[in-house]
């Protein structure tokens, strides 16, 4: 019995998951396009699964700073706290007025181009449940915009002539009637 | 999506680079309602062809089903139809007016249509079934049916079905996953003459359902659960209903089966009874009448579905229940039919129900034993039928498959 416990101890100190116990976390560096450099826990940087699939698939070491040139510094910030949080929550029984609180506070003050930003680093770093959070949540802010908004929005051209333009609306022109239309 | 102009187009945007761009707006696209949808048709050609694409739609319709709580959209049919939000009817305080409502505008076809003349068969994802000709007398000719998405206004006329069609017929309308395609039921339990025949979409065409195992005479429209169309059986005795069962007809199997009322009956009243699904869940309404005297009108949901056991009785409503200005007391008879049309129930309870003979759409409270009209046209006689509102074409169905 005993020594299975000892066994047990060695064991834990050579994979680190209890590292905690130990006071010492693992961390995780990375560095975004504007030089930023950010340290990670690991459970937290596990949730992108870029950076797990650079550590891990490659055997990396964890000395290495990953570099992260598609990524702005305020991105990152936002999506570690959404990450950390997700990773907290993970371990609650009813975390779900917790959750939807969080959610609520975490896109107050982006605007509308900041939220699609991020929504494109939470696809390029690949965190599944924060790209679907956040492409709801962009589509939420966009369901009840006209036309131009969200070409100037996504940065599309208009390639209809008026002509195909009148055509087109006048297939539903109900759906263009009744939106509110407050500036974000 | 392959049109290389929009690639080109994407890479302009002053956005964080990413090699899956689209994909991340085909996610936030197929988020938004229907509405929003047919307006960004307008932004640019790349995304009228997104949206238009057959496995986009299907993608936004499972994004709606798999939504926790669907919006439901209301078609209310009376001299015109027309749409409302049932949001908005929750929300309705008798002193702001109206509902507000959106007038539909019905396909102009090469016909006469009578709209009073036109049966609302069912909708199913966002696809509604009507019949344009019903009538009550055995005529030679047989229905014609016709397919509407009320959102984008597409609409298909279905060829006439190979039947006679006549007094004692039944129908149903509703979406079969194991072969992705849609269907439309008409059957007829007149002696002798019985038969069930059932449109498929993508085909295009009607067949006869050979070797039934049985047939059974049940009340006109069938309502729509778990891919299984309903109806209450027609057992009658000196004109009176007296059934205590629910046939049903499994749309992939296409096999009729019974599912047993939560109790009998009281024989000695004269029954009025009514499936319907307002929550997805099968519901039976019923009420037994003593001699021309009201009883209490009974509803009851089916929580597990197949099991009679899970019959749960919802609603209790004794003839007394009177509207919350005190004035109008509850009725469900028009005429000794049965004319109590459950539209849907909400979160908090409410139940959306139609009323005879007030005409009116009112919302009653279980709890407080209850009710308020939301929609009050004393002149007609008027359905409602919830839908939801998506971009699926009466003329393909959910995929792209052409017929």
């Amino acid at each position: 019995m005993s020594t299975s416990t000892d066994n047990n101890a060695s064991i834990t100190q050579e994979s680190g998951p209890s590292a905690a116990v130990q006071d010492i976390q693992k961390k995780i560096v990375v560095r975004t396009a504007d030089g930023e450099v950010f340290n990670l826990k690991e459970e937290v940087a596990m949730e992108i699964d870029i950076i797990k699939t650079f550590f891990q698939e490659d055997s990396i070491s964890y000395e290495t700073v990953m570099p992260l040139p598609n990524v702005e510094g305020w991105e990152m910030v936002k999506v570690i706290e959404y990450c950390t949080k997700h990773v907290e929550l993970k371990h609650k029984v009813d975390g779900y007025k917790e959750r939807k609180a969080f959610q609520a506070l975490f896109v107050q003050n982006l605007s509308t181009k900041s939220l699609l930003a991020l929504t494109n680093t939470a696809n390029y770093l690949e965190v599944k449940y924060l790209l679907d959070f956040l492409c709801q949540a962009v589509s939420e802010q966009i369901k009840n915009k006209d036309v131009d908004y969200v070409r100037e929005l996504f940065g599309v051209e208009n390639d209809f002539n008026d002509e195909e333009y009148e055509q087109v609306k006048a297939e539903a022109p109900w759906a263009h009637e009744n939106l509110n239309n407050d500036l974000h | 999506m392959s049109d290389a102009l929009c690639s080109r187009r994407q890479k302009q945007v002053v956005l964080s680079e990413s090699v899956d761009l689209d994909c991340v707006i085909v996610e936030i696209l197929s988020r938004l309602p229907a509405k929003s949808l047919l307006r960004f048709r307008c932004v640019c050609k790349a995304w009228r062809a997104l949206i238009s694409d057959p496995y986009f739609i299907r993608k936004h319709l499972s994004c709606i089903n798999t939504k926790i709580s669907t919006s439901y959209s209301l078609l209310i049919r009376d001299e015109i139809f027309q749409s409302t939000e049932y949001e908005a009817i929750l929300k309705f305080l008798s002193h702001d007016g109206r509902v507000p409502c959106r007038r539909l505008d019905f396909p102009v076809l090469d016909r006469l249509v009578i709209i009073k003349r036109i049966l609302i068969v069912g909708s199913c994802n966002g696809l509604i079934c009507l019949i344009l000709d019903y009538h009550h007398f055995l005529m030679e000719e047989s229905f014609t049916f016709m397919l509407w998405n009320p959102c984008t206004g597409e609409y298909r006329v279905l060829p006439k079905p190979p039947v006679h069609s006549s007094r004692e017929c039944f129908f149903g309308f509703g979406y079969d996953s194991t072969t992705d395609d849609y269907k439309v039921i008409l059957g007829s339990y007149l002696s002798g003459y019985e038969y069930v025949v059932v449109f498929m979409l993508k085909r295009g065409s009607w067949r006869k359902i050979e070797r039934l195992n049985r047939y059974f005479g049940v009340r006109r429209v069938g309502c729509l659960v778990n891919e299984t169309l309903h109806w209450v059986l027609k057992e009658e005795e000196d004109g009176r209903l007296i059934t205590s069962r629910i046939v049903s007809f499994d749309l992939a199997e296409e096999k009729f089966h019974e599912i047993p009322f939560p109790h009998p009956p009281n024989p000695n009243g004269f029954l009025i009874a009514e499936v319907g699904n307002p929550c997805n869940c099968l519901t039976l309404v019923f009420q037994t009448v003593y001699s021309d005297v009201e009883g209490t009108l009974k509803m009851w949901v089916m929580k597990e579905y197949g099991v009679k056991e899970s019959w749960t009785e919802i609603v209790n409503i004794s003839p007394e229940v009177m509207d919350e200005d005190e004035n109008i007391p509850l009725e469900f008879m028009y005429d000794g039919e049965p004319y109590t049309y459950m539209a849907c129930i909400s979160d908090n309870g409410e139940i959306l129900m139609q009323l005879e003979p007030i005409g009116a759409l009112a919302l009653y409270n279980p709890r407080e034993k209850k009710y308020r009209t939301v929609m009050d046209y004393p002149d007609y006689m008027y359905e409602t039928v919830p839908y939801i509102e998506t971009l699926v074409s009466p003329l393909t169905g959910s995929t792209g498959a052409t017929v």
